[in-house]
């Protein structure tokens, strides 16, 4: 199942993602600072600017209406003089009844309530900040006036916070454009840095030991960080291949110098075997055990000969007609000497089926069907039956291979052809892993292909697919 | 998720702006906002709740308390409109959990892949 999260590991797993989140960081949590900082800062200095404004017009109402209580009229004349669309005065006089000019945006009865709610023991000079609906009042109780009334005042101040709602506007969108184009900046770098790994990366999921000596990464451009990764990449190829064609050199010369004195030595004991008239049984068991041994050293060196002569285009496979009953009667005649169980040879009822003949090496193609009716055998149960089987399908001559062995895993049968690959249910000391990879090499080399398919616990079929 | 999560994060400072300059929106933008603010911690409180085998039990419940808490509050808010006593704090409160919310779909572990018995 895909992870529900796979959009945080693209975001905090690869180096684009973490670049992006960074930059978005650092610009978010910058503007962010920034601008709540400025807002708050200048709102708090255009409220001491509104409260200093407002004082100097007290200073003046107060010096105007001295003198002025018992004279209503010029009272609030000059309460009317002082007072303008942002600031209002009324006096409260004692029996709580007050004294207010009209004028255009005066102030509504309610806001005049809450202000002087705000000051319940009318105390002089309490500044108190009040919002009304969508308007911030700054009031004051300016003073008592000696009859005992008090001469009050609210300021709006909403109007200069108008302009820093303005600012802050602008701020967003300057923010905006810059958090954009930074992005945009970033996603541009890291696509340049990103694009010769990503070619890196292609490259190396397709290497294999065939194309070391080949294989070159050719980056256009890119930083010289990366560009310098890419040379030492080509470097590193460079000794691989030539470490890897040493191997390959080392392989075949040893396989080839160890085959002969083998030779020898199986040749011996079975002469001695054959020949010794004075030996007890232990001995003869003994020389039988060693016997066994060398020729299965050789087989593998016979193995390890073919691979290193493959890997290296001198495999010597010839290609001529074969008629491929008679291939498959040799071989179950061969396998039946060795094998203490049942060997079914399936031929085709039809005669001309029967009769089919394909391209192919008959040595190399006798030593396949040898090699995985061994293999069948080291996987079955003593006594299964395994079945060898020539049909047609398409034009083309396949030819069966069927146990009743253990099977292989559904997860390892894209590998089972790979070398030293052994199944992970396979039972220890049972080959070397590199027979079916020999078998591939000989029947590509005819320009066959061979297929397998396999049911755990139920068996395998190996199927040799050759040209008619 | 992503541009969920840099929606969110945007409601950080607009609420830091809000709860800063109260007097500097209107009762339709307020509204539309602390609307905004609840319908986005829903996924968080849906997660929180999926996920409640996989995550501590102490940093969840504080987180699915706090988050049911300001969807409470901020739908009672949306429904009423302004005028609310100590606005300005539930704006903190809001940006407080947006700053949550995009830490715990950035830091929140990671379900298993469910396997058939």
């Amino acid at each position: 199942m895909a992870s529900r999260y796979r959009w945080r590991q693209q975001l905090l797993g690869s180096l684009q993602g973490q670049l992006q989140l960074a930059t978005y960081l650092v610009v978010f949590l910058g503007f962010t600072g920034a601008s709540s900082v400025g807002l708050l800062i200048g709102q708090r200095h255009l409220l001491a600017n509104d409260q200093q404004l407002a004082r100097q017009s007290i200073a003046l109402c107060d010096k105007a209406i001295r003198g002025l209580q018992d004279d209503p009229a010029r009272l609030e004349q000059e309460l009317l003089f002082h007072s303008n669309a942002n600031t209002s005065l009324w006096i409260e006089d004692n029996s709580g009844t007050l004294l207010r000019p009209r004028i255009h945006r005066s102030l509504s009865d309610a806001a005049i309530q809450t202000a002087m709610a705000t000051n319940p023991g009318r105390e002089p000079g309490l500044q108190r900040t009040i919002d009304i609906g969508n308007e911030r009042l700054l009031t004051e109780l300016v003073k008592q006036l000696p009859d005992g009334s008090h001469l009050w005042m609210a300021q709006r101040a909403s109007s200069n916070l108008q302009a820093l709602n303005n600012y802050l506007v602008l701020m967003i969108v300057v923010w905006g454009s810059c958090l954009a184009i930074t992005l945009l900046s970033v996603s541009w770098v890291v696509r340049r840095v990103v694009q010769p790994l990503d070619q890196l990366n292609a490259a190396s999921s397709q290497l294999t030991a065939d194309t070391l000596a080949t294989a070159k990464l050719q980056l256009g451009e890119g930083p010289i960080e990366v560009m310098q990764l890419s040379r030492t990449y080509n470097e590193l190829l460079e000794r691989l291949a030539q470490s890897w064609s040493q191997q390959r050199q080392f392989v075949c010369a040893v396989s080839h110098e160890l085959r002969t004195p083998l030779t020898i030595v199986q040749g011996y004991l079975h002469h001695t075997i054959k020949r010794g008239d004075n030996l007890s049984p232990n001995q003869v068991q003994g020389l039988q055990t060693a016997e066994e041994e060398s020729i299965r050293m050789r087989r593998l060196l016979d193995d390890l000969l073919d691979l290193s002569r493959g890997d290296s285009g001198r495999l010597a496979i010839t290609k001529e007609p074969v008629r491929l009953a008679d291939q498959l009667e040799q071989v179950a005649d061969l396998a039946r000497n060795t094998l203490n169980r049942p060997l079914l040879l399936e031929l085709p009822e039809d005669r001309t089926a029967r009769d089919v003949v394909a391209q192919a090496d008959p040595a190399r193609l006798r030593q396949v069907l040898l090699d995985l009716i061994e293999n069948a055998e080291k996987y079955s149960a003593e006594d299964a039956t395994i079945r060898l089987v020539l049909r047609q399908r398409d034009g083309a001559s396949l030819i069966d291979v069927i146990d009743q062995g253990i099977g292989i895993p559904e997860t390892e049968l894209n590998k089972v052809f790979e070398r030293f690959q052994r199944g992970s249910n396979a039972p220890e000391k049972t080959g070397s892993g590199l027979g079916l990879s020999v078998v591939k090499l000989l029947v590509e080399g005819m320009d066959g292909s061979i297929e397998v398919h396999s049911r755990l616990g139920e068996g395998s079929c190996f199927t040799v697919v050759l040209p008619t | 998720m992503i541009p969920f999560l840099v929606f969110c994060s945007l409601l950080i400072p607009v609420n830091l702006w809000a709860a800063i300059t109260p007097h500097m929106h209107s009762d339709v933008s307020m509204r539309i906002l602390h609307g905004v603010c609840t319908v986005v911690l829903l996924p968080l409180l849906w997660t929180l709740w999926t996920q409640r085998r996989l995550l501590r039990p102490l940093p969840a419940l504080l987180l699915a308390i706090f988050a049911t808490v300001m969807v409470v509050v901020n739908s009672w808010i949306t429904a009423m409109g302004m005028g609310v006593e100590f606005g300005w704090l539930d704006h903190l409160f809001l940006a407080l959990s947006e700053v949550a919310l995009t830490v715990f779909f950035l830091m929140a572990p990671d379900p298993e892949p469910m396997t058939e018995p």
